[in-house]
Protein backbone atom coordinates (compact mmCIF):
# COMPACT_ATOMS: atom_id res chain seq x y z
CA UNK A 1 0.00 0.00 0.00
CA UNK A 2 3.03 2.17 0.67
CA UNK A 3 4.24 1.69 -2.79
CA UNK A 4 1.34 2.35 -4.28
CA UNK A 5 1.06 5.42 -2.39
CA UNK A 6 3.88 6.69 -2.90
CA UNK A 7 3.80 5.61 -6.83
CA UNK A 8 0.50 7.78 -7.09
CA UNK A 9 2.64 10.85 -5.01
CA UNK A 10 5.36 10.49 -7.64
CA UNK A 11 3.13 10.89 -10.64
CA UNK A 12 1.52 13.57 -9.19
CA UNK A 13 4.61 15.76 -8.70
CA UNK A 14 5.58 14.78 -12.32
CA UNK A 15 2.55 16.06 -13.38
CA UNK A 16 2.93 19.08 -11.26
CA UNK A 17 6.31 19.32 -12.47
CA UNK A 18 5.12 19.15 -16.37
CA UNK A 19 2.44 22.13 -15.73
CA UNK A 20 4.53 24.37 -14.29
CA UNK A 21 7.01 23.45 -17.62
CA UNK A 22 4.38 24.33 -19.87
CA UNK A 23 3.47 27.50 -17.82
CA UNK A 24 6.52 28.66 -18.59
CA UNK A 25 6.82 27.74 -22.19
CA UNK A 26 3.78 30.06 -22.55
CA UNK A 27 5.18 32.53 -20.51
CA UNK A 28 8.44 32.90 -22.83
CA UNK A 29 6.65 32.70 -25.87
CA UNK A 30 4.87 35.31 -24.96
CA UNK A 31 6.93 38.33 -25.66
CA UNK A 32 7.40 36.65 -29.26
CA UNK A 33 3.12 37.02 -30.09
CA UNK A 34 3.49 40.75 -29.44
CA UNK A 35 5.41 40.89 -32.39
CA UNK A 36 6.81 44.60 -33.46
CA UNK A 37 5.13 46.37 -35.66
CA UNK A 38 7.97 46.99 -38.93
CA UNK A 39 5.55 46.14 -41.72
CA UNK A 40 3.31 49.16 -43.72
CA UNK A 41 0.61 46.47 -42.87
CA UNK A 42 0.71 46.55 -39.77
CA UNK A 43 1.16 50.32 -39.57
CA UNK A 44 -1.44 51.11 -41.64
CA UNK A 45 -4.36 48.95 -39.36
CA UNK A 46 -2.94 51.01 -35.77
CA UNK A 47 -2.60 54.38 -37.78
CA UNK A 48 -6.09 53.24 -38.44
CA UNK A 49 -6.98 52.97 -35.27
CA UNK A 50 -4.78 56.41 -34.03
CA UNK A 51 -2.56 54.30 -32.08
CA UNK A 52 1.04 55.43 -31.57
CA UNK A 53 2.88 53.78 -34.19
CA UNK A 54 6.37 54.16 -36.21
CA UNK A 55 8.39 52.63 -39.09
CA UNK A 56 11.46 53.67 -41.04
CA UNK A 57 11.37 52.29 -44.97
CA UNK A 58 13.85 51.95 -47.40
CA UNK A 59 11.97 52.84 -50.43
CA UNK A 60 13.47 53.13 -53.92
CA UNK A 61 13.91 56.69 -54.09
CA UNK A 62 14.85 56.54 -50.31
CA UNK A 63 14.88 55.87 -46.96
CA UNK A 64 11.20 57.20 -45.03
CA UNK A 65 10.10 57.18 -41.59
CA UNK A 66 6.59 57.11 -41.67
CA UNK A 67 5.34 57.64 -37.61
CA UNK A 68 1.42 57.91 -36.46
CA UNK A 69 -0.11 59.33 -33.39
CA UNK A 70 -3.21 60.79 -32.10
CA UNK A 71 -4.47 60.87 -35.80
CA UNK A 72 -1.91 62.99 -37.04
CA UNK A 73 0.74 60.96 -39.24
CA UNK A 74 4.66 62.36 -40.37
CA UNK A 75 5.85 60.85 -43.46
CA UNK A 76 9.96 62.14 -43.52
CA UNK A 77 12.37 61.37 -45.81
CA UNK A 78 15.30 60.42 -43.99
CA UNK A 79 17.41 60.41 -46.77
CA UNK A 80 17.17 60.15 -50.59
CA UNK A 81 18.78 57.72 -52.55
CA UNK A 82 22.33 57.81 -52.93
CA UNK A 83 21.66 58.22 -56.71
CA UNK A 84 20.35 61.67 -56.29
CA UNK A 85 22.11 64.59 -56.94
CA UNK A 86 23.48 66.32 -54.15
CA UNK A 87 20.62 69.48 -54.84
CA UNK A 88 18.24 67.12 -55.10
CA UNK A 89 19.66 65.68 -51.38
CA UNK A 90 19.38 69.13 -49.81
CA UNK A 91 15.95 69.89 -51.31
CA UNK A 92 14.37 66.49 -49.60
CA UNK A 93 16.42 65.28 -46.83
CA UNK A 94 15.01 65.73 -43.74
CA UNK A 95 11.30 67.44 -45.11
CA UNK A 96 8.70 65.67 -43.89
CA UNK A 97 4.72 66.39 -43.96
CA UNK A 98 1.92 65.97 -41.77
CA UNK A 99 -1.36 64.58 -42.43
CA UNK A 100 -4.31 64.59 -40.23
CA UNK A 101 -7.15 62.28 -40.07
CA UNK A 102 -10.13 60.66 -38.63
CA UNK A 103 -9.94 57.51 -36.48
CA UNK A 104 -10.69 54.86 -39.30
CA UNK A 105 -9.69 57.32 -42.25
CA UNK A 106 -6.12 56.62 -42.74
CA UNK A 107 -5.30 56.93 -45.93
CA UNK A 108 -2.89 53.97 -46.81
CA UNK A 109 -1.50 55.90 -49.98
CA UNK A 110 0.15 57.87 -47.81
CA UNK A 111 2.17 55.21 -46.99
CA UNK A 112 2.19 53.30 -50.01
CA UNK A 113 2.69 56.05 -52.43
CA UNK A 114 5.02 59.00 -53.21
CA UNK A 115 2.53 61.23 -55.17
CA UNK A 116 -0.80 60.24 -53.97
CA UNK A 117 -3.52 61.38 -51.41
CA UNK A 118 -1.01 64.69 -50.30
CA UNK A 119 -3.85 67.09 -50.98
CA UNK A 120 -5.26 66.91 -47.11
CA UNK A 121 -1.34 67.05 -46.03
CA UNK A 122 1.16 69.98 -45.11
CA UNK A 123 4.28 70.54 -44.96
CA UNK A 124 7.54 71.04 -47.19
CA UNK A 125 8.05 67.57 -48.44
CA UNK A 126 4.74 68.04 -49.69
CA UNK A 127 5.76 71.22 -50.89
CA UNK A 128 9.01 69.96 -52.67
CA UNK A 129 6.85 66.37 -54.53
CA UNK A 130 4.23 69.00 -56.45
CA UNK A 131 7.21 71.05 -57.58
CA UNK A 132 8.77 68.11 -58.79
CA UNK A 133 5.97 67.42 -60.85
CA UNK A 134 6.92 69.67 -63.16
CA UNK A 135 9.70 67.70 -64.32
CA UNK A 136 7.32 64.35 -64.73
CA UNK B 1 2.14 62.32 -73.82
CA UNK B 2 0.32 60.13 -71.23
CA UNK B 3 2.80 60.79 -68.55
CA UNK B 4 2.20 64.60 -68.74
CA UNK B 5 -1.43 64.38 -68.20
CA UNK B 6 -1.39 65.42 -65.01
CA UNK B 7 1.20 68.24 -64.75
CA UNK B 8 -0.29 69.87 -67.50
CA UNK B 9 -3.73 70.04 -66.59
CA UNK B 10 -3.39 70.67 -63.20
CA UNK B 11 -0.97 73.65 -64.09
CA UNK B 12 -3.22 74.40 -67.21
CA UNK B 13 -6.32 74.57 -64.88
CA UNK B 14 -5.11 77.72 -63.38
CA UNK B 15 -2.11 78.67 -65.84
CA UNK B 16 -4.11 80.08 -68.46
CA UNK B 17 -6.39 82.93 -67.41
CA UNK B 18 -9.82 83.42 -67.48
CA UNK B 19 -10.64 85.78 -70.19
CA UNK B 20 -12.71 88.28 -68.97
CA UNK B 21 -14.05 91.83 -69.46
CA UNK B 22 -12.37 93.24 -66.54
CA UNK B 23 -9.37 91.55 -64.47
CA UNK B 24 -8.58 92.75 -61.02
CA UNK B 25 -5.07 91.32 -61.22
CA UNK B 26 -4.84 94.87 -63.53
CA UNK B 27 -5.97 97.22 -61.05
CA UNK B 28 -3.80 99.43 -58.50
CA UNK B 29 -6.36 101.30 -55.53
CA UNK B 30 -8.59 100.28 -52.97
CA UNK B 31 -12.43 98.97 -52.83
CA UNK B 32 -14.54 98.44 -50.22
CA UNK B 33 -16.46 95.66 -49.53
CA UNK B 34 -19.46 94.60 -46.58
CA UNK B 35 -18.47 90.94 -46.75
CA UNK B 36 -21.02 88.44 -44.76
CA UNK B 37 -19.05 85.77 -42.87
CA UNK B 38 -20.13 82.03 -41.84
CA UNK B 39 -18.85 79.82 -39.76
CA UNK B 40 -20.24 76.40 -39.90
CA UNK B 41 -19.03 75.08 -36.64
CA UNK B 42 -21.39 72.23 -36.35
CA UNK B 43 -18.54 69.87 -36.53
CA UNK B 44 -16.91 71.60 -33.27
CA UNK B 45 -20.55 71.66 -31.49
CA UNK B 46 -21.22 75.01 -32.35
CA UNK B 47 -23.65 76.25 -34.98
CA UNK B 48 -23.52 77.87 -37.98
CA UNK B 49 -22.64 81.92 -37.10
CA UNK B 50 -22.97 84.47 -39.49
CA UNK B 51 -21.54 88.09 -39.22
CA UNK B 52 -20.92 91.22 -41.59
CA UNK B 53 -17.84 92.99 -41.51
CA UNK B 54 -16.20 95.80 -43.60
CA UNK B 55 -13.42 95.00 -45.51
CA UNK B 56 -10.78 97.17 -47.16
CA UNK B 57 -8.59 95.49 -50.16
CA UNK B 58 -5.70 97.14 -51.13
CA UNK B 59 -4.84 96.23 -54.69
CA UNK B 60 -1.85 96.60 -56.49
CA UNK B 61 -2.11 94.69 -59.60
CA UNK B 62 -1.50 91.11 -58.47
CA UNK B 63 -1.26 91.31 -54.89
CA UNK B 64 -4.12 92.47 -52.40
CA UNK B 65 -4.03 92.90 -49.18
CA UNK B 66 -7.03 92.52 -46.82
CA UNK B 67 -7.91 94.48 -43.99
CA UNK B 68 -8.73 92.68 -40.72
CA UNK B 69 -11.92 91.06 -41.13
CA UNK B 70 -13.36 87.87 -39.60
CA UNK B 71 -9.86 85.84 -39.15
CA UNK B 72 -7.05 88.65 -39.40
CA UNK B 73 -6.04 90.58 -42.13
CA UNK B 74 -3.90 88.70 -44.54
CA UNK B 75 -2.41 88.90 -48.41
CA UNK B 76 -3.53 87.33 -51.48
CA UNK B 77 -2.75 86.78 -55.00
CA UNK B 78 -4.82 87.95 -58.44
CA UNK B 79 -4.94 85.48 -61.15
CA UNK B 80 -7.10 87.48 -63.50
CA UNK B 81 -10.54 87.31 -61.13
CA UNK B 82 -9.75 84.63 -58.67
CA UNK B 83 -7.76 85.76 -55.79
CA UNK B 84 -6.05 82.73 -54.06
CA UNK B 85 -5.36 83.59 -49.90
CA UNK B 86 -2.64 80.84 -48.57
CA UNK B 87 -3.79 78.97 -45.68
CA UNK B 88 -2.29 79.83 -42.36
CA UNK B 89 -2.47 79.04 -38.99
CA UNK B 90 -3.93 81.58 -36.32
CA UNK B 91 -4.67 82.12 -32.25
CA UNK B 92 -8.04 81.09 -31.87
CA UNK B 93 -9.43 81.47 -28.30
CA UNK B 94 -7.42 78.54 -26.00
CA UNK B 95 -6.33 77.11 -29.05
CA UNK B 96 -5.33 77.75 -32.60
CA UNK B 97 -6.97 77.33 -35.95
CA UNK B 98 -5.02 75.90 -39.14
CA UNK B 99 -7.03 77.63 -42.08
CA UNK B 100 -7.03 76.10 -45.54
CA UNK B 101 -6.03 78.15 -48.22
CA UNK B 102 -9.14 79.80 -49.93
CA UNK B 103 -9.94 80.80 -53.75
CA UNK B 104 -11.97 84.09 -53.84
CA UNK B 105 -13.78 84.51 -56.85
CA UNK B 106 -14.71 87.89 -58.04
CA UNK B 107 -17.71 88.19 -60.41
CA UNK B 108 -17.02 89.85 -63.72
CA UNK B 109 -19.39 93.37 -62.82
CA UNK B 110 -16.79 93.58 -59.86
CA UNK B 111 -19.73 93.78 -57.14
CA UNK B 112 -19.63 90.74 -55.24
CA UNK B 113 -17.13 87.75 -54.12
CA UNK B 114 -17.53 84.20 -52.99
CA UNK B 115 -15.22 81.70 -51.43
CA UNK B 116 -15.63 78.89 -49.02
CA UNK B 117 -12.52 77.25 -46.99
CA UNK B 118 -11.96 74.59 -44.18
CA UNK B 119 -10.38 74.93 -40.85
CA UNK B 120 -9.31 73.31 -38.28
CA UNK B 121 -9.38 74.39 -34.97
CA UNK B 122 -7.15 72.41 -31.99
CA UNK B 123 -6.78 73.14 -28.46
CA UNK B 124 -5.83 70.97 -25.36
CA UNK B 125 -9.31 69.88 -24.99
CA UNK B 126 -10.89 68.81 -28.55
CA UNK B 127 -9.67 69.02 -32.12
CA UNK B 128 -12.38 69.79 -34.64
CA UNK B 129 -12.93 70.96 -38.49
CA UNK B 130 -15.29 73.57 -40.00
CA UNK B 131 -15.75 75.85 -43.09
CA UNK B 132 -16.08 79.41 -43.29
CA UNK B 133 -17.93 81.26 -45.99
CA UNK B 134 -17.36 84.49 -47.39
CA UNK B 135 -19.83 86.61 -49.59
CA UNK B 136 -18.34 89.97 -50.22
CA UNK B 137 -20.81 93.19 -51.70
CA UNK B 138 -19.15 95.76 -53.00
CA UNK B 139 -19.83 99.02 -51.01
CA UNK B 140 -17.92 102.16 -52.68
CA UNK B 141 -19.07 101.61 -56.46
CA UNK B 142 -21.60 99.68 -58.55
CA UNK B 143 -19.14 98.94 -61.76
CA UNK B 144 -15.82 98.28 -62.06
CA UNK B 145 -12.71 100.55 -61.01
CA UNK B 146 -12.34 101.84 -64.82
CA UNK B 147 -12.49 100.42 -68.42
CA UNK B 148 -9.35 98.92 -68.72
CA UNK B 149 -9.96 95.80 -70.81
CA UNK B 150 -7.60 92.86 -70.23
CA UNK B 151 -6.66 90.72 -73.95
CA UNK B 152 -4.71 88.56 -74.21
CA UNK B 153 -2.03 90.81 -75.94
CA UNK B 154 -1.92 93.25 -73.06
CA UNK B 155 1.56 92.42 -71.16
CA UNK B 156 -0.38 93.11 -67.48
CA UNK B 157 -1.75 89.80 -68.25
CA UNK B 158 0.61 87.77 -66.99
CA UNK B 159 -0.25 84.85 -68.42
CA UNK B 160 -0.06 86.44 -71.88
CA UNK B 161 3.40 85.68 -72.24
CA UNK B 162 2.91 81.85 -71.71
CA UNK B 163 0.30 80.89 -73.97
CA UNK B 164 -0.90 81.24 -77.90
CA UNK B 165 -2.39 84.69 -79.10
CA UNK B 166 -6.38 84.53 -78.51
CA UNK B 167 -8.52 86.30 -81.07
CA UNK B 168 -7.08 89.19 -82.38
CA UNK B 169 -10.06 91.50 -82.26
CA UNK B 170 -13.80 91.81 -80.58
CA UNK B 171 -15.52 91.24 -84.29
CA UNK B 172 -14.90 86.93 -83.64
CA UNK B 173 -16.81 84.99 -82.19
CA UNK B 174 -14.96 84.08 -79.23
CA UNK B 175 -15.45 87.84 -77.89
CA UNK B 176 -18.79 87.99 -78.63
CA UNK B 177 -19.42 84.65 -76.51
CA UNK B 178 -17.32 86.26 -73.96
CA UNK B 179 -19.37 89.68 -74.28
CA UNK B 180 -22.42 87.45 -73.52
CA UNK B 181 -24.54 87.15 -69.72
CA UNK B 182 -22.67 84.37 -68.28
CA UNK B 183 -25.58 82.05 -68.52
CA UNK B 184 -25.42 82.56 -72.55
CA UNK B 185 -21.79 81.61 -73.12
CA UNK B 186 -22.02 77.74 -73.00
CA UNK B 187 -24.15 77.64 -75.67
CA UNK B 188 -22.26 80.26 -77.73
CA UNK B 189 -19.54 78.23 -77.23
CA UNK B 190 -20.93 75.02 -78.33
CA UNK B 191 -21.93 76.67 -81.28
CA UNK B 192 -18.94 77.63 -81.96
CA UNK B 193 -17.20 74.24 -81.09
CA UNK B 194 -19.94 72.70 -83.88
CA UNK B 195 -17.65 74.65 -86.86
CA UNK B 196 -14.77 74.10 -84.86
CA UNK B 197 -14.75 71.35 -82.06
CA UNK B 198 -11.14 72.14 -81.83
CA UNK B 199 -10.97 75.33 -80.99
CA UNK B 200 -8.65 76.12 -77.91
CA UNK B 201 -10.49 79.15 -76.88
CA UNK B 202 -14.17 78.06 -76.52
CA UNK B 203 -12.95 74.86 -75.08
CA UNK B 204 -11.14 76.67 -72.16
CA UNK B 205 -13.32 78.95 -71.87
CA UNK B 206 -16.26 76.46 -71.98
CA UNK B 207 -14.51 74.20 -69.40
CA UNK B 208 -14.10 77.68 -67.13
CA UNK B 209 -17.44 77.80 -67.17
CA UNK B 210 -18.44 74.16 -66.70
CA UNK B 211 -15.91 74.45 -63.38
CA UNK B 212 -17.72 77.28 -62.09
CA UNK B 213 -20.74 75.48 -62.05
CA UNK B 214 -18.88 72.81 -60.59
CA UNK B 215 -20.00 70.54 -63.66
CA UNK B 216 -16.91 68.79 -63.28
CA UNK B 217 -17.50 66.14 -66.18
CA UNK B 218 -17.78 68.60 -69.00
CA UNK B 219 -15.19 70.64 -67.07
CA UNK B 220 -12.30 67.72 -68.10
CA UNK B 221 -14.11 67.05 -71.11
CA UNK B 222 -13.40 70.64 -72.77
CA UNK B 223 -10.00 71.47 -70.77
CA UNK B 224 -8.68 67.85 -72.12
CA UNK B 225 -9.81 68.73 -75.23
CA UNK B 226 -8.24 72.38 -75.35
CA UNK B 227 -4.80 70.30 -74.18
CA UNK B 228 -5.14 69.13 -77.63
CA UNK B 229 -3.13 71.65 -78.87
CA UNK B 230 -0.12 70.91 -78.16
CA UNK B 231 1.85 74.04 -78.82
CA UNK B 232 -0.07 75.60 -75.79
CA UNK B 233 0.64 72.75 -73.82
CA UNK B 234 4.71 72.18 -74.57
CA UNK B 235 4.81 76.09 -74.43
CA UNK B 236 3.41 76.11 -70.73
CA UNK B 237 4.84 73.11 -69.54
CA UNK B 238 8.32 74.66 -70.95
CA UNK B 239 7.81 77.97 -68.72
CA UNK B 240 6.99 76.52 -65.44
CA UNK B 241 9.22 73.66 -65.58
CA UNK B 242 12.06 76.52 -65.93
CA UNK B 243 10.48 78.93 -63.09
CA UNK B 244 10.30 76.08 -60.94
CA UNK B 245 14.06 75.03 -61.91
CA UNK B 246 14.86 78.45 -60.75
CA UNK B 247 12.70 78.33 -57.66
CA UNK B 248 14.39 75.18 -56.12
CA UNK B 249 18.03 76.83 -57.67
CA UNK B 250 18.36 73.57 -59.48
CA UNK B 251 21.88 73.89 -62.01
CA UNK B 252 19.43 71.41 -64.58
CA UNK B 253 16.34 70.03 -65.14
CA UNK B 254 16.21 66.43 -63.18
CA UNK B 255 14.32 63.65 -65.36
CA UNK B 256 13.83 60.21 -64.47
CA UNK B 257 16.84 58.66 -65.31
CA UNK B 258 19.04 60.79 -63.22
CA UNK B 259 16.25 61.01 -60.64
CA UNK B 260 14.58 57.89 -58.72
CA UNK B 261 12.53 60.04 -56.67
CA UNK B 262 11.24 61.22 -60.42
CA UNK B 263 11.35 58.07 -61.73
CA UNK B 264 8.87 56.78 -58.61
CA UNK B 265 6.44 60.19 -58.92
CA UNK B 266 6.52 59.06 -62.89
CA UNK B 267 5.94 55.24 -62.47
CA UNK B 268 3.41 56.50 -60.51
CA UNK B 269 1.47 58.67 -62.67
CA UNK B 270 1.91 56.29 -65.23
CA UNK B 271 0.30 53.34 -63.95
CA UNK B 272 -2.52 56.12 -62.70
CA UNK B 273 -3.32 56.59 -66.39
CA UNK B 274 -4.37 60.19 -65.35
CA UNK B 275 -6.90 58.74 -62.92
CA UNK B 276 -5.95 61.25 -59.61
CA UNK B 277 -6.96 64.05 -62.02
CA UNK B 278 -10.16 63.15 -62.56
CA UNK B 279 -11.02 61.26 -59.24
CA UNK B 280 -9.68 64.74 -57.88
CA UNK B 281 -11.57 67.01 -60.05
CA UNK B 282 -14.43 64.58 -60.92
CA UNK B 283 -15.04 64.15 -57.01
CA UNK B 284 -15.26 60.18 -57.63
CA UNK B 285 -14.01 60.47 -53.80
CA UNK B 286 -16.62 58.02 -51.77
CA UNK B 287 -17.11 60.57 -49.15
CA UNK B 288 -17.90 63.66 -48.82
CA UNK B 289 -14.90 65.75 -48.82
CA UNK B 290 -14.51 68.23 -51.05
CA UNK B 291 -11.17 66.72 -53.02
CA UNK B 292 -11.45 69.03 -55.33
CA UNK B 293 -11.30 71.92 -53.86
CA UNK B 294 -8.60 71.48 -51.40
CA UNK B 295 -6.51 70.06 -54.61
CA UNK B 296 -6.86 73.58 -56.84
CA UNK B 297 -6.39 75.89 -53.89
CA UNK B 298 -3.00 74.22 -53.16
CA UNK B 299 -2.07 73.86 -56.84
CA UNK B 300 -3.36 77.59 -57.60
CA UNK B 301 -1.08 78.99 -54.79
CA UNK B 302 1.56 77.10 -56.91
CA UNK B 303 1.00 78.43 -60.38
CA UNK B 304 0.09 81.87 -59.20
CA UNK B 305 3.11 82.01 -58.02
CA UNK B 306 4.97 80.52 -60.96
CA UNK B 307 3.15 82.98 -63.40
CA UNK B 308 3.70 85.84 -61.97
CA UNK B 309 7.35 84.77 -61.63
CA UNK B 310 7.48 84.26 -65.36
CA UNK B 311 5.33 87.80 -65.85
CA UNK B 312 7.94 89.85 -64.52
CA UNK B 313 10.76 88.48 -66.42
Amino acid sequence: MKGKNTLAWGILFLIMILIQACGKAEQAAEPSAIAPCDAKDCFITKANDCEEVNITVSENFGTVSYASSGCVFTKTMQGVSANETAEIRELFDGKSLTCTYEKGNFDPRWINSLVFGIEYCQGDLKDRIVDMLAFV
Amino acid sequence: MKRFTFIIIVFLILAIPSIHAWSWSSYEGTTKWDVKVSDDETGCGGNVKTKSFPLIITHKKESAKLSNFAHGSTTGTFMSNILTVPGRTIPDGSGQSALGSASVTFTPDCLSFYTKYPWHYRDSYQSCSGTTALKGTRTDAKECPDAFVVTENNPINPAAQIVAPGPPNVANPIAEARALPVEQQPAAYQKILEGKPSDFWANYDLAELMKQQKNYPEYIKHLDKALEDKNIAEKTRRAIRKDVKEKLKLSREPTRDTCPLLREAGDELDKSSGEMVYNVQVLKEPDNRDWSQKWRDYLSEKVSEAVRNIAVK
